[in-house]
């Protein structure tokens, strides 16, 4: 009785400043969190000083620090053996890996201006489409591995450590990320000193994914995972994982989960949602300017346009953007000197595209695989040092009127 | 699927307004603003190792977190005064308490006499929803000594509102309001 009596007395003022806080600051709170580094010690997941931000691949990409792992044959293409070009493999033998980031040779530099160009030009002549849910079917492929207990109870001495230097210094920005990054690079030594010669196997988890985005807000999303299993390059990689213990490498997750949260489309570009994507400027000119500021705005202070800019196409080429806006951006890609070409190539699901690449300053290569006839995106990846950390497939996308149909 | 920016997305919108209003309890809105974004980093950070009831490990950092701020720093009456200059007129009710009928000032009052350790004890079982044992963690404090502080709280503040409303030579009547108690 006196608890109920208690209940009451919450003010509710409290929830409307609450919610006012909620709208005002939501935006801007996760765009600041996303560019921070997040210290995952799950099993599977393990550290990376610097990540890509992607809105369907991080969980992949994450894992990927894990290990540096060797791409071999006809793992990552899904093909048989040998018959799909691995990405890995082409890095290190093709001749863009030799020229560096920004000093592509004037060959491939040409290529992948004209080929944006043209891109530019098939994707103006698509006509717009419309529906109720946004579709996008795609395969992931990552590294996975495991970390005895060991590891995992040495990181949490750590992870304990840092918080303890945390709260003794306070919660400047500035002073957070140097000490986040002090404490990776001791991870990450950690890391190397459980495996000093590599993990001991190689294994992939490829799974694939289908997702429903509400046009309207408020709407149902749904998310629904498929499919998911480990694959080991070679016999003698699972021989090796199963003389381990066969430890467990693929986490359980749940299979398909609606919720209607409000998502943005592009990390990297937060005020980008289901209802305004398809009325972003469609001219060059008006969707760089956009972009360039919304860049600017970005706090990473390593922050390089190029990789934004890749970033954000991914982001694009994959939500229901207008023909316009899709040609924009291929021309604003095509203004990048540092986005080469690597000619034509097969994605895993064995169709063919132009590979474009980009460099990064710390090392990290950033592909996609274009439809020279739709100029649609098939495929993305990244690469660490010539080794492959993630692929996705994009199988299909497009609109449909009923949540769990395709189009 | 299980993607870590739309797991914590996920967190964020539904717990921000929870940790917020906490948070206001002991500071205005811009600090306030601030500390929950700090507090949310630091959910962020962790992600992997959250457990499973989110809400009281995110109250409990958040909490620390204005310890440690020694400008918002609150002496006892504090949360009691936020309490009440957050209510609004329209809020300032009458209810009955046994055979009692205090109002919303008189409550106020009543809860002026309380530890501020016992206000916050119901302050998280009542307005949180949280079990002693998720309510021991944000307070730093075992369970036991939790539930001996809850325990206590609610026998002071009963006493206290019956002082009240006695101090008010209220009548003894079924009361009209609309939050009139069932019991």
């Amino acid at each position: 009785m006196t608890d109920r009596m208690f209940a009451r007395l919450k003010p509710d003022e409290l929830d409307e400043l609450a919610e006012a806080s909620y709208r005002r600051r939501r935006r801007e709170d996760l765009a600041r969190t996303f560019q921070s580094t997040r210290y995952a010690t799950s099993t599977r997941r393990a550290f990376m000083p610097r990540r890509p931000m992607f809105l369907l691949a991080t969980a992949a990409v994450a894992a990927v620090a894990a290990g540096a792992v060797v791409v071999s044959t006809g793992v990552l293409s899904g093909g048989p053996a040998g018959n799909t070009p691995p990405v890995a493999a082409d890095s290190s033998s093709a001749p863009q890996s030799t020229t560096g980031g920004t000093g592509a040779s004037p060959a491939t530099r040409m290529d992948a201006r004209s080929f944006l160009l043209a891109a530019a030009d098939t994707a103006l002549r698509e006509t717009a489409t419309s529906g109720e849910y946004w579709y996008v079917r795609q395969r992931t492929t990552h590294p996975t591995s495991h970390l005895p207990e060991k590891f995992w109870t040495e990181a949490r001495k750590l992870q304990h450590q840092e918080q303890a230097e945390v709260d003794k210094t306070g919660a400047q920005d500035d002073e957070l990320v140097a000490i986040n990054e002090k404490y990776n690079k001791k991870l990450e030594q950690l890391r190397k000193s459980i495996y000093p010669d590599g993990p001991p196997y190689k294994a992939y988890v490829v799974e694939s994914e289908e997702r429903w985005r509400p046009k309207r807000m408020g709407g149902t999303h749904r998310a629904k995972s498929e499919d998911r299993k480990v694959v080991f390059p070679s016999p003698q990689d699972e021989a090796k994982w199963k003389e381990q213990g066969s430890p467990k490498l693929l986490e359980d997750g749940p299979k398909s989960v609606d919720d209607n949260l409000p998502r943005p489309l592009s990390i990297s570009n937060m005020d980008i949602t289901m209802q305004n994507v398809g009325e972003l400027p469609k001219s060059k000119k008006a969707l760089a300017g956009r972009l360039r500021a919304q860049f600017a705005k970005l706090p990473d202070p390593h922050k390089e346009f190029d990789l934004y800019l890749w970033q954000t196409t991914v982001d694009l080429m994959t939500a229901p953007t207008t023909p316009g806006t899709r040609a924009a951006t291929f021309q604003i890609l095509a203004d990048q000197p540092g986005i080469i070409s690597n000619g034509e190539v097969e994605d895993a699901a064995g169709r063919k595209g132009v590979s474009l690449a980009v460099k990064s300053d710390d090392g990290y290569e950033f592909r996609l695989i274009v439809n020279k006839d739709t100029a649609e995106l098939l495929e993305y990846s990244v690469a660490e040092k010539g080794e492959d950390t993630v692929r996705v497939t994009f199988e299909e996308f497009g609109w449909t009127d009923k949540l769990g149909r395709r189009p | 699927m299980d993607d870590p920016q739309e797991r914590f997305t996920g967190l964020y919108d539904r717990y921000y307004r929870n940790v917020l209003g906490y948070v206001l309890l002991r500071v205005e809105q811009g600090v306030a603003e601030d500390v929950c974004s700090e507090t949310f980093l630091v959910a962020w950070r962790r992600l992997d190792e959250l457990p499973e009831q989110v809400l009281p490990w995110l109250l409990g950092v958040a909490r620390n977190k204005l310890a440690k701020q020694r400008e918002v720093r609150f002496r006892r009456k504090d949360l009691v005064e936020r309490i009440a200059a957050l209510t609004s007129e329209q809020e300032h009710v009458a209810w009955d308490v046994a055979e009692y009928v205090v109002d919303r000032e008189q409550a106020i009052s009543a809860l002026r006499a309380l530890p501020e350790k016992d206000v916050e004890a119901m302050i998280l079982v009542s307005w949180y929803g949280l079990t002693p044992d998720q309510a021991a963690t944000v307070m730093g404090c075992s369970a036991r000594a939790f539930n001996v502080r809850l325990h206590r709280a609610r026998k002071r503040l009963h006493g206290r509102l019956r002082q009240e409303a006695g101090a008010a030579q209220r009548p003894v009547r079924q009361t009209s309001s609309r939050f009139a108690e069932e019991s």
